[in-house]
């Protein structure tokens, strides 16, 4: 038995020597082939970006998606109103008046405490909130330097 | 393209141990190749450039791969620094240890077998050094990790190696059986 780090490097040099190169499957070129026509086919507008479209699609898309807003909106208002002018106690709805109140009564009083912080401290938690963000990025990336990569 | 499909794939085969993903790479290797087709077309070093392109890009391949699944595989460690595995005794090797009347495809395969079967970790270090001849330095730069370490896992690879090719009968009989 031996241990030999010499003799183990040129037993491994020798096998290495004689191994030809691995043929490569007969399937590699065609996919190359397949694969650069598909790039040079031009793409269908509509898997190009918004601005490549053509000016008839653009201007669909927009009004379409002005008119699914304000049904959204208006959808959202039929409730709120629906809930509001129901006094239906007792049932589901009023759980859901009562949701809708809590979370108006929330708001509001956020934003009386936000009003009645000076506006310097505000500024101030931010930095400190964006301070504290770097912080953690960077222990992140001394552990994961050392923990990780280093392995 | 037919001239070099062969090296290419060669590389990213052995690097990854994985046929289907080292097809993959060599696509990508020529994908790229087309991109800078104007430059290489009269280069004579146009195998040096995919040679390298195919290493990093499989380099770069298993790297993702690794850091993808080492979050499911964190209990499981396959890269153990146990040093007695370093110490476990290998065949009394010799340049002609190998049984030359082996019919030469079938060596070349079961060759191929062996690298395969090793853990990534002692594969890729030992194929940047003995088929890319690329020096430890470059391979601890590439892997990011520190020159001991290249230096180890090349040794072990290689001891696991041997002991491979002995099991699958590719070393003579008194070698083998010491």
């Amino acid at each position: 038995m031996s241990n030999d780090p010499e003799k183990l490097e040129s037993f491994v040099d020798q096998v290495v020597r004689g191994q030809p190169l691995r043929r490569a499957p007969a399937s590699l070129e065609a996919r190359v082939l397949a694969q650069l026509a598909l790039q040079q086919t031009p793409m269908p507008w509509w898997r190009s970006g918004f601005t490549h479209w053509p000016l008839a699609a653009r201007v669909t898309f927009l009004l379409a998606s002005y008119g699914f807003v304000r049904l959204a909106i208006a959808g959202v208002m039929s409730v709120v109103s629906f809930v509001g002018s129901r006094e239906v106690a007792g049932t589901a709805i009023s759980w859901v008046h009562f949701g809708a109140t809590a979370l108006s009564e929330t708001a509001s009083m956020c934003s009386l405490l936000v009003h009645a912080i000076p506006p310097s401290w505000l500024y101030g938690m931010a930095v400190c909130g964006f301070v504290l963000y770097a912080l953690l990025f960077g222990l992140g990336t001394v552990a994961y330097r050392t923990l990780y990569v280093e392995r | 393209m037919h001239a070099y499909q062969d090296m290419v794939f060669s590389t990213a085969a052995r690097l990854t141990g994985n046929d289907v993903q080292a097809e993959d790479i060599a696509q990508e290797v020529f994908l790229k190749a087309y991109e800078n087709f104007a430059q290489l077309r009269s280069s004579p070093t146009a195998g040096g450039w995919l040679k390298t392109v195919a290493t990093r890009l499989t380099l770069n391949h298993l790297s993702r791969y690794r850091r993808r699944w080492r979050f499911f595989s964190e209990l499981r460690r396959d890269d153990s620094d146990d040093e007695s595995e370093l110490e476990f005794a290998t065949p009394d090797l010799t340049p002609d240890s190998i049984i030359a009347d082996i019919d030469a495809e079938q060596r070349h395969a079961l060759i191929e077998q062996a690298l395969r079967e090793l853990p990534e970790h002692q594969r890729v270090p030992l194929v940047l050094y003995h088929f890319e001849e690329m020096p430890y330095l470059d391979i601890a730069k590439q892997l990011q990790v520190s020159l001991p370490k290249v230096k180890t896992d090349i040794q072990r690879a290689r001891a696991a190696l041997a002991k491979i090719l002995a099991r699958r009968g590719l070393l003579r009989a008194s070698v083998a059986g010491t």
